[in-house]
């Protein structure tokens, strides 16, 4: 990503996870905001870096079975220190 | 603040929680492990990628966890406790039939490269792809595998910000690492794993 802008496209590129969780001071984040209006590759780049997290946050928690439950609080029972 | 949410801070439900348990009060037990049997199976599913070995871990974390419950001084703080008891189970674990990825990742590579004649690179969009297709099926697979061929150091960060929903401080106190370092491998994480999926989708 070469063409001229008030922050190059590499240099923004440390800053994008704290720009999706919404973590960067106003300032960096209005130049990001700015530099992706005008350069589709950057655009391409964040949108598809902001799907890739929400695809991780989405996944689903692992089931667990009220006998592990059950047999994991008789554990911790038989543990107990009197 | 409020004085309605002053009562009901995060944490307050931890915190009778943690004082229950230390007093030795067996009806607490169930709740314990209805809280963090869950979070705890699923991270170590998450960190180790088989079934078997979050069991493992979740079993490891709960009575490493409560059996040490006397050094926590912060009764509230009975989540990143669980957690930092559960990290190291993780750490220490070798995954089943896996050499572990190790080694850092360098921004370089998970960045796009110039285009032809060094022009702009091309990017494809596909965030249009829908969320449930990334969740099931090849893709699924597909992203799964790019999250445990991660290096355990990134992985780790990835799981605990993005899949348990921990914040960054957290984090960071549970790994015993900085806030700015769980945020550079958080992002390198997130990189490489749009990274895989741009391999596939694009």
């Amino acid at each position: 990503m070469s063409h001229a802008h008030s922050m190059s496209c590499r240099d923004m590129a440390a800053y994008l996870s704290d720009y999706l969780d919404g973590e960067l001071q106003a300032g960096l984040r209005a130049l990001i905001d700015e530099h992706r209006g005008d350069c589709p590759p950057c655009e391409a780049f964040i949108r598809t870096l902001a799907r890739t997290v929400e695809a991780v946050r989405a996944q689903p928690r692992e089931p667990l079975s009220s006998a592990l439950k059950k047999s994991l609080a008789d554990s911790l029972r038989r543990a107990r220190r009197p | 603040m409020d004085p309605a949410a002053a009562d009901k801070r995060p944490g307050d439900g931890d915190r009778a929680l943690a004082e229950a348990l230390i007093a030795g009060r067996p009806e607490a037990f169930e709740p314990f492990v209805e809280r963090f049997g869950p979070l705890i199976l699923s991270f170590g599913r998450r960190m180790c990628g088989q079934r078997a070995d979050a069991e493992e871990v979740l079993q490891e974390t709960l009575m490493k966890a409560y059996l040490s419950l006397k050094d926590l001084r912060d009764p509230g703080a009975l989540k990143t406790w669980v957690y930092r008891v559960a990290a190291n189970a993780c750490l220490k674990m070798r995954r089943r039939g896996k050499s572990e990825p190790k080694g850092e990742i360098s921004l370089e590579e998970l960045l796009p490269r110039a285009g032809e004649g060094g022009g702009p690179p091309q990017i494809a969009d596909w965030s249009n792809v829908p969320l449930e297709r990334l969740l099931q099926g090849e893709l699924k697979a597909k992203l799964e595998e790019a999250i445990l061929s991660l290096p355990k150091d990134y992985r780790i960060v990835l799981v605990l910000r993005d899949q348990e929903g921990l914040g960054t401080r957290d984090t960071a106190e549970i790994l015993g690492i900085s806030g700015n370092l769980a945020k550079v491998r958080l992002h390198r994480a997130r990189l490489a794993l749009r990274k895989a999926l741009d391999g596939y989708l694009s």
